[in-house]
């Protein structure tokens, strides 16, 4: 694990894709990965990109990727696409749309993540596999969601900077105002801006999302065509001034720590599912069942009891399996008179 | 069109690491000189239905395919290429992904390939040419196969 994560951070390409795999796949190593890759308090900007399907994501993505390369910056795509709840399997497709950004060596490291049922837009470890990407030094993070609706909005929690994509003729101003995705945006992006109904469209998201003034931020709303360049200029420059927006307010680390608290309680989440289905928490469980059928104490106390035993017995043995005397004195107390 | 005798339990096709779902992951290209796709579509198709992450791609110069590969961490790299040079595609595929310290990524080829070609492509790991009409549940025992392998060899 040590030399995987070191030769990743150092941007060896395998290395870097086994290391996402071995994060993708199990947040515990994801946990040690990163503590090894050790505190990266970088300059790397997460910019997410949400909008529903079709909205021209990918497009937008691979031009504001190719524009930044030709700056010389260092740059990580994460495309995401969503994991059938019946088989399980997934179209990865987002990249077939990004054949024309140079990647490997000096290019950007693209890679496609399935959400493997993880709602919310995202795949469950998208923040892991951003802050590994981070470690490794690139500048800029783009993050691009499957295609959503006005709910899904877990980019909010993981991006310093989230792109809003519409694009005219899926509904009216009052669409534009309803809560959800709109409100997440920090840069509005209208695609396919030589449709027709795009001005009308721009105005309506200015006018009832628009004129939200968030953290001392006012969204911008701009015209964009993916498929031309149109607008990508303003993109850009909209992107930076958020950047410099966010370090001069001091709310850069926000989006760090929310992704550093959603880690830990997960996995904090995960620690205790598993010792809820150890053999121990189940006998637990099983006492427990006896208990409230035979009258003795209802199903909330049961369950805080058994809360108790657990938490107390894992705060006596860091590795979770309860110590035997815990469990012996665990036991004579449920089965005690009444 | 044979029926499936394949379950659609989402547990198919995954190879479990650490006890968690890892599903096998393959790089579907095709080369971007043809225009037809229907064979590479239903195959992609087949894949997902049988719980693989496939990333698919469009290829003009064989050289692109080994640094997506192992970006995407594939197990097995298809290519799908009837117009023809496919020892010459694979050899480079081969070599590239051997340069990167992908030995262990498998190949497999579709479409029109003559059989003269098919043993000379072992050599290049090729582990399966699949004409047209060939069977999908044999497609995917043979990404299984070699994704297993590999999965089995990795630290």
């Amino acid at each position: 694990m040590i030399d995987l994560v070191r030769a990743a951070i150092e941007g060896e390409q395998r290395s870097l894709g086994r290391l996402l795999s071995v994060v993708e796949s199990d947040a515990v190593a994801a946990a040690r990965a990163l503590a090894e890759a050790g505190n990266v308090a970088g300059a790397a900007q997460v910019v997410g990109v949400t909008g529903p399907p079709g909205a021209g994501k990918s497009t937008l993505v691979c031009r504001l990727a190719e524009a930044l390369l030709a700056e010389g910056e260092r740059v990580a795509v994460l495309a995401c696409d969503p994991t059938s709840p019946f088989s399980g399997g997934a179209l990865l497709g987002d990249r077939v749309r990004m054949t024309s950004v140079r990647i490997g060596d000096g290019g950007a490291f693209v890679r496609s993540v399935a959400t493997r049922g993880h709602g919310g837009g995202l795949a469950g470890a998208t923040a892991d596999l951003a802050d590994v990407l981070i470690a490794a030094g690139f500048d800029r993070v783009l993050v691009e969601t499957v295609g959503t609706g006005q709910t899904e909005i877990d980019v909010a929690g993981i991006a310093d900077t989230v792109i809003v994509v519409s694009v005219p003729g899926l509904g009216d101003a009052v669409q534009a105002g309803k809560a959800g995705i709109l409100e997440v945006a920090h840069v509005h992006a209208v695609n396919k801006a030589d449709r027709a109904g795009a001005n009308r469209l721009a105005g309506q998201i200015q006018s009832m999302a628009g004129a939200s003034v968030r953290d001392g931020w006012r969204p911008p709303v701009l015209l964009v065509s993916a498929r031309t360049g149109t607008g990508l200029d303003a993109l850009l420059d909209a992107l930076g001034a958020h950047r410099r927006h966010l370090l001069a307010s001091g709310a850069s680390s926000r989006a760090r720590e929310a992704r550093v608290r959603g880690r830990i309680l997960s996995l904090a989440e995960q620690a205790y599912a598993r010792s809820v289905r150890s053999d121990a928490g189940r006998s637990l469980l099983a006492r427990q069942c006896e208990r409230v059928a035979a009258g003795e104490i209802d199903a909330e106390t049961a369950a805080r009891e058994l809360v108790g035993s657990l938490t107390g017995e894992r705060a006596a043995d860091p590795a979770g399996t309860p110590g035997k005397a815990q469990r012996d004195e665990t036991l004579t107390r449920s089965r005690g008179p009444r | 069109m044979e029926a499936s005798t394949e379950t659609t339990d989402p547990a198919s096709g995954a190879v479990t690491a650490d006890g968690r779902a890892s599903p096998i992951r393959v790089l579907l290209c095709k080369s971007g000189l043809e225009e037809h796709d229907r064979g590479v579509r239903y195959v992609a198709r087949a894949l997902m239905d049988a719980g693989m992450e496939v990333v698919y791609v469009v290829f003009h110069d064989p050289g692109e395919i080994a640094g997506i590969a192992v970006q995407e961490d594939v197990d097995v790299v298809g290519i799908s290429s009837s117009a023809g040079g496919h020892l010459a595609v694979a050899q480079t595929i081969r070599e590239d992904l051997n340069a990167h310290g992908a030995h262990d990524v498998s190949l497999l080829m579709g479409g029109i390939i003559p059989t003269a070609d098919q043993v000379p492509l072992g050599a290049f790991g090729v582990v399966g040419v699949f004409g047209p009409g060939s069977s999908p549940a044999r497609i995917v025992e043979a990404i299984r196969t070699a994704a297993e392998r590999r999965r089995a060899a990795l630290p």
